[in-house]
């Protein structure tokens, strides 16, 4: 069976879909993925010290 | 967003293995090469949508999976091929492209603009190795689903049409028959759907043979490594435009009127810049959550919406390709109305929310550039007609596009009935649609004395007449700016609403959607049935003015009187300019502009 996108990971900074590849780190206490490094640096200087735990708000959980 | 041939492209300082002048040969035969691939699609393909409306984007990437040229046809679509190729591409894997091949996906979860956007890459191969790839996203004009043409009220992508995964069509230049099977067995218009995407995949052939001229000139070594030198002058470019605008964050909010399923409901679009130093983060948090119909935006509509906004601010002339867009960073949070998930439909996003998200940017940049503008008309005049064409009894599909009246700017009155500027295609010609489709233009014109008053005032928007010549035409609608007005700036005033009505042979009142035929919706709605004789008027927005009207030059207001745009009225109610026999009085003119009249 292939993954529908409802099954795949999103970008906890940007919020694209990871349909391959991505980073994966732990954030808020949780892993999430991110499509890139500058998506991880915009996420802890930017979106996390703005908006607390709400940033990850709408990210799926990494299905393992 | 017209780039110039001559841009003032000037090689590293460091860098002394570049050879400036081939630099520029070699990025103008790429863009050169993307134009060329234009006019094929416009002389090859079956649809309006292509040959007249140009709804089409032809690019390059290079073998990092990054744009390096583009020729300027759709924006929407050109900043959206920075997610929906490289996810394309390596959801098949480049272990199993070979030379030949041609991906194909339509998919808006995975990086596309909404389903009737089909994209297809072709991976350019050298001694066996990929250099390059060749890129066409078009817009389909039917993809199967409840209504023709695509745009309505849908609940979710089932209703909107059908979706393709990252799928191989071509296969070592054969077609993959059960994909093209699949395609004309889920569409209205099989013929011209075929037709078309042959020559979006024709596009990619003459692009490869273009692409070869250049490698066999001048070497594979040196077509790797000056395309990473053409990316990395825009990045520079882009990052000293950056780094003149004031550090800080700017904020503005914008909203679509209704989603075309709950009734007075607005959908809010928040925006904040964050400038910091040469990099620019575009976050959209805080915006409201996905709606219930099609208005929702993709993640690469927005992240498109976000590109356009900052290239209309750039002053001065930039190379379009992957290395403008690497300061920018897009925020979003997923399932919202900038970010939507699965299921949720998303067709309306990316032609009548997508203006609206750049128009709030814009309204962010107001604060720290005088480039920015009013508000545009916001919306693209998405109607779609369908039936049976009486003349080859052949369903048919016919999506209509309309211009509207652009936001006055700083120096600048709003352009007069012109498609969005994130979409840059053509208003639907009189000639073409009466051609091929059971349907008369009764009237078409610039509609007056309704327009964004200003210093600059807005555009104006049109007015058409349709009468239709057979029965069971089926028409569904995703329009904006029925309620919500394109919002004026510094003290100019907004623009006017968009119309849509229906007359019944012989009668002489003119309904609305939500009156008329119990929708919720004046714009967005599907399933209105119009008979032979029968009519629909369609007027669309105007945009909104910039700066106090009382400061607008009197003769541009004498002029406006003159061509019938504005009464003599509102030259003396509303710009305060005083025409006596036809020419301006300047003495009671300024008695009046000064308070003294």
């Amino acid at each position: 069976m292939y993954p529908e996108v409802s099954e795949m990971p999103k970008c906890g900074s940007c919020g694209k879909l990871l349909n391959v590849g991505g980073i994966e780190a732990v954030r808020l206490e949780r892993p999430v993925m991110f499509c890139s490094e500058r998506c991880i640096e915009v996420f802890d200087t930017d979106k996390e010290p703005k908006y607390g735990s709400a940033a990850l708000d709408g990210v799926p959980e990494i299905a393992r | 967003m017209t780039e110039s041939a001559t841009s003032p492209v000037a090689p590293a300082p460091d860098d002394t293995q570049t050879d400036p002048f081939l630099l520029e040969i070699v990025r103008n035969h790429l863009i050169t090469t993307c134009r060329e691939m234009g006019i094929a699609m416009m002389r090859t393909s079956y649809s309006p949508m292509f040959n007249e409306a140009l709804d089409f984007t032809c690019v390059l990437f290079d073998a990092d999976l990054e744009m390096i040229a583009q020729a300027p046809f759709c924006p929407a679509q050109i900043g959206t091929t920075v997610h929906v190729v490289p996810s394309a591409v390596r959801e098949i894997g480049l272990e199993n492209l070979d030379p030949g091949d041609v991906i194909f996906t339509n998919d808006p979860y995975r990086g596309d603009n909404h389903l009737p956007e089909f994209c297809v890459i072709k991976p350019y191969f050298h001694d066996g190795e990929i250099l390059a790839y060749s890129i066409n996203i078009a817009h389909m004009t039917d993809i199967g689903g409840m209504v023709p043409a695509a745009f309505g009220d849908h609940r979710n992508t089932f209703q909107e049409g059908i979706r393709f995964p990252p799928v191989k069509v071509y296969e070592r230049d054969q077609e993959v028959a059960s994909i093209f099977k699949i395609l004309i067995s889920n569409v209205r218009t099989p013929k011209s759907s075929y037709g078309d995407m042959k020559a979006m995949i024709g596009s990619l052939y003459l692009a490869e043979r273009r692409i070869d001229e250049l490698v066999q000139r001048h070497g594979a070594d040196t077509f790797r490594r000056y395309c990473r030198e053409i990316k990395d002058v825009s990045e520079r470019l882009m990052r000293e435009q950056i780094s003149r605008w004031p550090d800080g964050e700017y904020e503005a909010e914008g909203v679509i009127e209704d989603d075309g399923v709950v009734p007075d409901r607005a959908w809010a679009i928040k925006a904040c810049l964050v400038v910091r130093g040469d990099e620019l983060i575009v976050d959209f948090m805080g915006t409201d959550p996905q709606c219930f119909g099609s208005a929702n935006q993709t993640f690469g509509t927005t992240a498109s919406a976000a590109y356009n906004a900052v290239l209309h601010m750039y002053e001065g002339s930039i190379p379009y390709n992957h290395g403008a867009y690497r300061p920018i960073s897009v925020v979003t949070q997923p399932g919202t109305f900038v970010n939507v998930s699965y299921p949720a439909a998303s067709v309306g996003g990316n032609s009548d929310t997508h203006p609206t998200t750049v128009d709030v940017l814009l309204r962010a940049f107001a604060q720290i550039s005088d480039r920015s503008s009013a508000a545009d008309g916001g919306t693209c005049g998405c109607i779609g007609f369908g039936g049976e064409n009486p003349v080859t009894g052949e369903p048919y599909a016919h999506l209509h596009l309309e211009g509207v009246g652009w936001g006055g700017r700083a120096r600048h009155d709003g352009n007069d009935s012109q498609f969005v500027k994130n979409g840059n295609c053509a208003n639907t010609q009189v000639e073409v649609a009466e051609t091929r489709y059971p349907l008369l233009n009764l009237e078409y014109q610039i509609e007056p004395n309704a327009v964004g008053h200003g210093k600059h005032r807005g555009g104006f928007g049109t007015r058409r007449v349709f009468r239709f010549e057979s029965d069971g035409v089926n028409i569904a609608s995703h329009t904006n700016r029925h309620e919500a007005k394109a919002w004026g700036l510094e003290d100019g005033h907004d623009g006017t609403n968009t119309l849509i009505a229906f007359r019944r042979a012989g009668e002489t009142e003119w309904v609305r959607a939500r009156e008329g035929f119990g929708k919720p919706s004046e714009g967005k709605f599907s399933g209105i049935v119009m008979n032979d004789g029968d009519e629909m008027l369609f007027v669309t927005p105007s945009g909104g003015g910039y700066g106090d009207p009382l400061e607008r030059d009197p003769d541009l207001v004498l002029l406006d009187v003159r061509e019938g745009l504005i009464t003599a009225e509102v030259a003396r109610d509303i710009y305060g300019v005083v025409l006596v026999d036809g020419t301006v009085d300047v003495a009671a003119t300024n008695a009046l502009r000064n308070g003294d009249g």
